[in-house]
């Protein structure tokens, strides 16, 4: 499972990735500061054919442009062409978020930081199903 | 010892009283007899001294003038009845009064037998019945204009004694009047002997009802004469032991306020005639005393009015023609200026106001139309000392024969409108420290979780076998146990903060049974490796309530029973629901170890308050369902035993439809 990673915080992207390598089931392609930095990537990948995810690791709360901003222009982006999963990782889930995130249809689960290989079996598994 | 009279009865009715030369005199002492001849001679009635043979040691002119007008043979019997009444009077050696016709009047006689010699003074005193009406109408006279006097209760009693009584030339008198428990007689005024000086009474004396011929007359509110005291049992002793009384009740509307009593050394002294005096001069003062009352009780009522309106809690004021007609001593207060001042001519309302509200204006125009009706409003008013007062003011227009005035009460409220700013002041800095430390609590209840979770990741994939040295094996454990601590901490902090923010939550219908489930999953590890058994036993199942308050009173409650389960049996929970009044009553009943509510009782729902050594004892459960029901005006309660286990009992205020 190829995951794209997108979070402000160098320490978390640190553990995501030895997280993900020490598991075996997933690995980080690429990573991205920010919303605009993703979307910026995202565009590049789509139109090259290259990099495409299998998922995005989403965190909310970022500078310039914050997680629920990518999701807005997130389809705008991927222009119809593909569909790529969003996982939102946070280290504080309201329930305001929660229902929130469910108007994404992309939007395919929550993870309360820290990242544990178990997260990352489940987000397989259920990508699997889809 | 001659006992003797000091007073006589004029010829014309009045009274005369015996000057103290005279009284000496009747006591043969120190005086020649060229000078008692002079001393009785002034007095107008008639005086003998007559010795037991019959000869007349002298007479005055009264006496000469009384037997000059009989024929010899009148003259002859008369004198000869005369020594006979003398020898009887120096035989028994008494003082004694009798009774005497002579040329077609009729004398009292007071006979005085002289010690030690065969002879006997006779006083004679008219008593014919015209005499004794112009004489008893001349004390009613001088008692009346007395009583027109009297200002008080006080007043009229001793114008009794000292006005009437002693106008009669009774010996002795004393005034009773009811005492304020209305069983006792006591002694107000006296007359004679009892009173020393001016009005002082001498050893007064208190009767109870029924008690002594004055507390029997009180009683039967009838006036009476007793001729011998000492045949008379109800007789008590006052001052001395004398022979004959008479008591007259003062009544006020048949009710006894006191009596007239007056007694008399010898025997006999009182007649019907004495009776008739005492009971018209006891109608007099009842009259009086009721006159006086009255008044004092007016005067009481005006004087509790005017101390009602002074000591009122505002300012009260009359105003006509925007003059002040009446003024009270706190509106006195209020303004600064003195009674004359605010009642001066040229001095008006409108002279000390500052300034007036909106609602005052409005209230003045309308008044200007005629509405008479209550007004309230505020305004500003500038005191004598130049000081500015905020003043609350109701006004209301009545009316009486000088036309309509204006009745007001002014409040001071300028510290009140003081205190209103401060408190406004103190409010919003209060508000804005609240916002403060609730944005700080959030921040770092959110901000802190993301260093935390990273501490917490950073710590979970550091490889603790590569590092051989064992003391940093340790640090690394114990700062994974820190990190996990501080990420629980968080977690429950944002719980609060949460469930703060929630506290407007909407209503809803819930269902227990569906919640019941939901927390069984969430809970299934801790139920399972518990092998808890939950029984339940709704008797209501859906109602109207907050879902997420029930949802973590089930959460808290099932978890608290799984992780303070008794290791000594299988831990059972009964949850049951009942329908009371307006209310659903919850309980959740363990098997588990009991709480030692003696010693944590109070504590039980506070923050962070702990009771076991659990090592997943957080101390926020309790407290969180304790906030919620609190904040929907429920109610939570515990019973529990150490050993046996812990029953909660939850009240929820259903919402009223």
């Amino acid at each position: 499972m190829n995951i794209f990673l997108v979070d402000d915080d160098s320490t978390f992207r640190f553990i995501a990735k030895t997280v993900t390598d020490k598991s075996g089931v997933a690995k980080i392609i690429a990573e991205a500061v920010n919303g605009a930095d993703a979307l910026k990537y995202l565009s590049t990948s789509v139109s090259s054919g290259k990099g495409i995810p299998d998922m995005i690791f989403l965190d909310l709360n970022m500078p310039e442009m914050n997680g629920w901003e990518f999701l807005e222009k997130l389809p705008h982006t991927l222009d119809g062409k593909i569909n790529i999963p969003v996982c939102i990782l946070s280290s504080s889930i309201s329930s305001h978020d929660s229902e929130r995130s469910q108007t994404y249809g992309c939007v395919k689960g929550m993870i309360a930081k820290p990242l544990t290989e178990e997260h990352l079996h489940r987000m397989r598994a259920l990508i699997a199903s889809a | 010892m001659k006992k003797i009279s000091n007073r006589e009865t004029e010829n014309d009715g009045t009274m005369h009283v015996l000057s103290a030369a005279e009284r000496h005199m009747q006591r043969g002492t120190e005086y020649d007899d060229a000078v008692k001849a002079e001393i009785l001679n002034r007095n107008p009635n008639p005086v003998f001294c007559i010795e037991t043979g019959g000869k007349i040691r002298y007479k005055n002119t009264a006496a000469k003038q009384l037997t000059e007008t009989l024929s010899i043979e009148e003259r002859g019997l008369q004198m000869y009845r005369l020594a006979v009444m003398v020898r009887k009077v120096v035989k028994s050696g008494k003082h004694q009064k009798l009774q005497y016709h002579i040329n077609g009047a009729d004398f009292r006689v007071e006979a005085l037998p002289r010690e030690g010699e065969d002879a006997a003074d006779l006083y004679f005193t008219e008593i014919s019945e015209s005499v004794k009406i112009k004489n008893y109408f001349e004390v009613q006279a001088a008692f009346a204009e007395a009583l027109l006097k009297a200002e008080s209760v006080e007043d009229v009693v001793w114008s009794i004694v000292k006005q009437a009584v002693a106008r009669l030339g009774y010996d002795d008198c004393v005034v009773y009047l009811l005492g304020e428990d209305g069983k006792t007689l006591v002694q107000k005024a006296a007359h004679g002997p009892k009173n020393p000086r001016e009005t002082d009474v001498l050893n007064p004396i208190v009767l109870q009802l029924g008690q002594g011929i004055s507390g029997d007359v009180a009683v039967t509110k009838t006036g009476e004469i007793v001729n011998d005291t000492s045949k008379d049992p109800r007789y008590v002793v006052d001052d001395e032991v004398r022979l004959s009384e008479i008591a007259v009740p003062i009544l006020d509307d048949d009710q006894v306020i006191g009596i007239i009593d007056s007694e008399h050394r010898s025997k006999n002294f009182y007649s019907p005639e004495d009776l008739s005096i005492l009971t018209a001069i006891a109608s007099m003062a009842a009259t009086k005393i009721q006159r006086i009352k009255s008044t004092e009780a007016i005067k009481a009522g005006r004087s509790k009015t005017e101390s009602l309106i002074n000591n009122a809690f505002g300012g009260i004021y009359i105003l006509r023609d925007h003059k002040f007609e009446m003024v009270n001593t706190v509106f006195r207060d209020i303004t600064g200026y003195e009674e004359e001042e605010l009642l001066g001519e040229g001095f008006a309302m409108e002279e000390l106001i500052h300034d007036v509200e909106e609602s005052g204006v409005k209230a003045m125009e309308e008044r200007a139309t005629g509405d008479k009706a209550p007004k309230s409003y505020r305004i500003t008013l500038v005191t004598k000392h130049n000081e500015i007062r905020r003043l609350a003011v109701n006004t209301v227009i009545l009316e009486d024969e000088r036309g309509p005035y204006t009745l007001g009460i002014a409040l001071d409220i300028t510290q009140l409108i003081e205190s209103e700013r401060t408190l406004r002041e103190l409010n919003a800095e209060l508000s804005e420290r609240n916002e403060e430390l609730k944005q700080f609590a959030q921040l770092a209840s959110h901000n802190l979780r993301a260093p935390v979770s990273n501490m917490v990741g950073l710590l979970g994939i550091y490889e603790k076998d590569s590092d051989p040295n064992p003391t940093n094996k340790t640090v690394i454990k114990s700062l994974a146990k820190a990190a996990s601590d501080l990420s629980v901490t968080l977690e429950e902090m944002h719980s609060v903060l949460r469930m703060r923010a929630e506290q407007s939550q909407q209503f809803g219908t819930v269902n227990l049974i569906e919640i019941l489930e939901k927390t069984c999953v969430i809970l299934k590890n801790e139920i399972d490796s518990a092998k808890m058994k939950i029984c339940v036993d709704f008797e209501v199942e859906k109602f109207n309530y907050v879902r997420c308050h029930i949802e973590n009173f089930f959460f808290n409650l099932i978890s608290n029973a799984a992780k303070y389960r008794s290791r000594d049996r299988l831990p059972i929970l009964k949850i049951t629901s009942r329908l009371d009044n307006n209310a659903v009553v919850l309980t959740f009943a363990d098997n588990g170890i009991g709480i030692d509510l003696e010693r944590h009782g109070k504590d039980i729902f506070g923050m962070y308050q702990r009771f076991h050594n659990h090592p997943d004892s957080r101390g926020i459960g309790l407290y969180l369902v304790h906030t919620q029901l609190k904040s929907l005006d429920g109610t939570i309660g515990v019973k529990s035993k150490p050993g046996e286990g812990t029953t909660f009992t939850l009240e929820l205020k259903l919402p009223v439809s």
